[in-house]
């Protein structure tokens, strides 16, 4: 057996770690940068099964894989209000209302994403 | 005799592998006795000590001998303690993972220690478990998270690289020893 690989702190660790940060970063930010969504997309399981305007403030329950979630359209952004599922990472995603920005409830299969309005799906690309 | 020590060499790198394997397993037993999700309220949040040893095995031994480790514990911990779905989620990520291992050995080993590929080696480990998210929902919205995730691959992989790093150099002796004898 034989290190083939440094045991000390190198630049180039640095510079890695710099690297992925700054990835992190910019794919933190080009949401920002794009523009308001129009629709808030509601996926079950990947089935659509609501699109929601942003311009009026609404309502909508979800039931799957025995969990419930409330989706709330509040002044031109999206958001999960009520969940009985115990992880609540949708619920600390907070409102969404940029485009390709998303609200991810793994356990419940549930996933909101904002479009443009419509039928546009184009910010979707296949995974 | 060239035989008798071939078998030798055969026999000793399957122990160790399985050696290698259970002590896998063991961590991973371990992480789900203490999930880090508490800390951070995260899905998929995990300091991944079964992956030191896979990086380990990787660049002591052979990449081979890592595949077969990594893709056996990954099998073993979903029938001990996993799900048809968490078993989708490891096994994406611990093969891209093991794709990371492989360029890091290509490109980066000269100019890195163990704590930039461990940085690398959870990154792509994150970035496999979202496109298994994605498969799972039918859609892109879970790439949502990936920055956060990346952040979190820096933390853990970092802390795991440390690790690989302090433990490296004293195991080598401690295996050169053990040969000896």
């Amino acid at each position: 057996m034989k290190n083939t690989v440094s045991t000390r702190f190198r630049l180039w660790d640095g510079v890695v770690m710099a690297a992925v940060l700054l990835a992190a970063l910019c794919l933190f930010l080009v949401p920002l940068l794009r523009g308001g969504g129009k629709t808030a997309i509601v996926r079950v399981d990947g089935e659509i099964v609501a699109r929601m305007p942003l311009s009026r403030d609404d309502e909508l329950h979800v039931e799957n894989n025995g969990y419930h979630l409330t989706v709330t359209v509040r002044d031109g952004a999206v958001f999960i209000s009520e969940t009985d599922c115990p992880d609540r990472v949708c619920e600390h995603t907070g409102k969404i209302s940029k485009k390709g920005a998303a609200i991810v409830c793994a356990p419940a299969g549930v996933t909101v994403t904002i479009g443009k309005g419509g039928n546009d799906d184009a910010d979707f690309v296949a995974g | 005799m060239p035989t008798s020590s071939r078998a030798d060499g055969r026999v000793l790198r399957l122990c160790r592998d399985a050696a290698f394997l259970c002590a896998a397993l063991a961590f991973s037993y371990l992480e789900t006795l203490f999930p880090l999700s508490l800390l951070i309220p995260l899905p998929g949040v995990k300091l991944g000590l079964a992956n030191v040893l896979i990086t380990a095995v990787f660049f002591w031994y052979s990449p081979i001998d890592a595949g077969v480790v990594s893709a056996l514990r990954v099998g073993i911990a979903a029938l001990l303690f996993g799900t048809v779905t968490s078993f989708f989620f490891s096994a994406l990520g611990a093969l891209a993972a093991y794709g990371v291992l492989w360029l890091c050995r290509l490109f980066l080993r000269r100019f890195c220690s163990y704590i930039g590929v461990s940085v690398l080696a959870a990154a792509g480990h994150q970035i496999g478990q979202i496109t298994a998210a994605c498969l799972l929902f039918r859609s892109a919205a879970p790439q949502a998270y990936l920055p956060v995730l990346l952040c979190v691959a820096i933390v853990t992989g970092g802390v795991t690289g440390l690790l690989l790093n302090l433990m490296a150099p004293r195991l080598e002796k401690a295996m050169k020893r053990g040969q000896n004898t």
